[in-house]
């Protein structure tokens, strides 16, 4: 920090403020919550000036952290209620606007028009990674032209893994569920199954996205 | 959209036929998203409940069959989607001239 | 029909393994999947989200008669949106702020009870030292104290504080130049923390 920020009056605009604002305490207030915002301790020199600028500070504290938890409070104030709101708006999404490319499937026949949606595809992905234990899949592509039969494809997603689990292990784990199930269910030309661990996690509790 | 020449109760018995087939699970409205939206907002208004899933439309040069699919994870879906194909195949040949048939679209928008 | 009823064993399930349910699954991982159509994501997004979003709403508006409506029109609004959203460990954020937006337009409808020109009157005092007196706790005091501030006064101190909007998204959103929102924020921070310290 530099000398030049030690000076309060420096980071007031008071561009839109009536006269009011620019006495003591209102401009003090300001000033300390400039530093905060930012993340940084006020200067010594403007605590130790007054006996007041150190109350103000710890008065302002006080309040942001109580700022901080007034939703957090409201939302535990909040009497329980039933789902009707959830079931509400799940009615008004669509898959369908996720639906993706349009894989074909052969058919003899020449009238037949026969896909599987891409987003079918990464649907069957996800469950197929996230029944080997300790996992959940995350964002899932399908790298290739899948709209051309026998093209050749890769499926690159990312997986979430418990702490505890092996991570290399269960990477390949995921990689054989993931082949088994595009080789049952679709007529695409895997030619690898890219897995990225993107974070290890214990609970939500205990979320640490490292 | 279904033209005046296609008969309601091919499209209403086309819906519950495929939904008999093994490894199918759920059907669809087959309509591009905006239009099925509409489509559905309009039969409500008019009373006249939801859509059938299952769409025939009839143009100059033929029948066009849409079908979208929620299939069964216990079955491969792209044998459950040429089965639903051949069963609307042959449903729907048995009620039309052989040559009406123009497309037959099935799509699996859904796995397990 | 809750979350764990429609997400129960599938066949790979092997025997004896952790419960593998979405509930515990960090953000960035259900806005991914959310993102690539998975509705059970977004659900746990819902859920885990949307009674924050329902409480700011309903402090931005003053009450909880629209805040239902908000939540609803800014998860219908994120849902078409999260393809677009880069880092999916933000997503909360994210969220707050469409709510933000949802709220300030239905505020904006309200031209007849909250003309934005009336951004700068001078609150009356909102409640006499000896009801202040009375009140049980902070939090109460708070909202004593929120209730105070002019409405355009609480909107942007509220995008600020809880929202987490720069000075220049808020003058965005309510119209007024970033200099005068600086200034309605400077008048709003000192009157809630001069009745919430007693300065008065």
């Amino acid at each position: 920090m530099t000398s030049s920020d030690d000076t309060p009056d420096r980071s007031v605009d008071r561009s839109g403020s009536e006269p009011e604002v620019t006495n003591d305490s209102g401009d003090l207030i300001e000033v300390l919550n400039d530093y905060l915002d930012r993340g940084e301790d006020p200067p010594r020199e403007l605590l130790d000036g007054s006996p007041d600028h150190q109350l103000t500070l710890d008065a302002l504290v006080r309040f942001r952290r109580l700022t901080r938890e007034l939703l957090a409070d409201d939302v535990a104030a909040e009497p329980a209620r039933d789902d009707g709101w959830v079931a509400t708006i799940l009615a008004n999404i669509h898959s369908e606007s996720r639906a993706g490319r349009s894989i074909p499937l052969a058919h003899p026949s020449s009238i037949a028009d026969l896909s599987i949606s891409e987003g079918a595809v990464r649907g069957l992905v996800r469950a197929a990674g996230d029944a080997v234990s300790g996992t959940l899949i995350g964002a899932c592509r399908l790298e290739g032209d899948v709209t051309e039969p026998g093209s050749p494809i890769t499926v690159a997603v990312e997986a979430s893994v418990f702490w505890g689990e092996r991570i290399r292990a269960t990477a390949d784990h995921i990689r054989t569920a993931i082949e088994s199930a595009l080789l049952l269910h679709t007529e695409l030309n895997i030619v690898a199954v890219d897995v990225t661990v993107t974070d290890v996690h214990l609970r939500r509790t205990g979320q640490e996205n490292s | 959209m279904p033209g005046e020449s296609v008969p309601q109760e091919l499209v209403e018995n086309l819906g519950r036929i495929v939904r008999e087939i093994d490894g199918v699970t759920d059907l669809y409205d087959a309509r591009p998203t905006p239009v099925a939206a509409v489509t559905s907002v309009a039969m409500r208004l008019t009373g006249r409940g939801a859509p059938e899933p299952v769409v025939v439309s009839s143009s100059g040069d033929g029948l066009t069959i849409w079908v979208s699919l929620a299939v069964s994870e216990n079955h491969p879906a792209a044998d459950t989607c040429r089965r639903v194909f051949d069963v609307v195949h042959d449903f729907v040949a048995a009620h039309v001239p052989e040559d009406t048939l123009r497309t037959v679209r099935i799509r699996v928008s859904r796995i397990g | 029909m809750s979350l764990s009823d429609r997400s129960v064993p599938r066949p790979l399930d092997p025997p004896g393994s952790l419960p593998r349910s979405l509930d515990n699954a960090p953000d960035g991982i259900l806005a991914s999947r959310a993102a690539d159509g998975d509705p059970r994501a977004f659900e746990v997004l819902v859920r885990r989200h949307g009674p924050l979003m329902r409480a700011y709403a309903t402090r931005m508006m003053g009450g909880t008669s629209e805040s239902d409506d908000i939540v609803q029109e800014s998860f219908i609004v994120a849902w078409e949106q999260l393809p677009t959203l880069k880092d999916g460990n933000s997503v909360r954020a994210w969220l707050m702020r469409i709510a933000s937006r949802k709220a300030i337009d239905r505020i904006r409808l309200r031209k007849n009870d909250e003309p934005l020109h009336d951004w700068d009157a001078e609150a009356p005092t909102s409640q006499s030292p000896a009801h202040r007196v009375e009140v049980a706790s902070q939090r109460e005091r708070l909202t004593q104290a929120l209730a105070g501030l002019t409405p355009t006064q609480r909107q942007s101190w509220l995008l600020r504080e809880v929202g987490g909007h720069s000075y220049e998204e808020i003058g965005e959103q309510l119209s007024i130049p970033p200099s005068t929102v600086r200034g309605l924020l400077a008048r709003a921070r000192r009157k809630l923390v001069e009745e919430m310290e007693g300065w008065r």
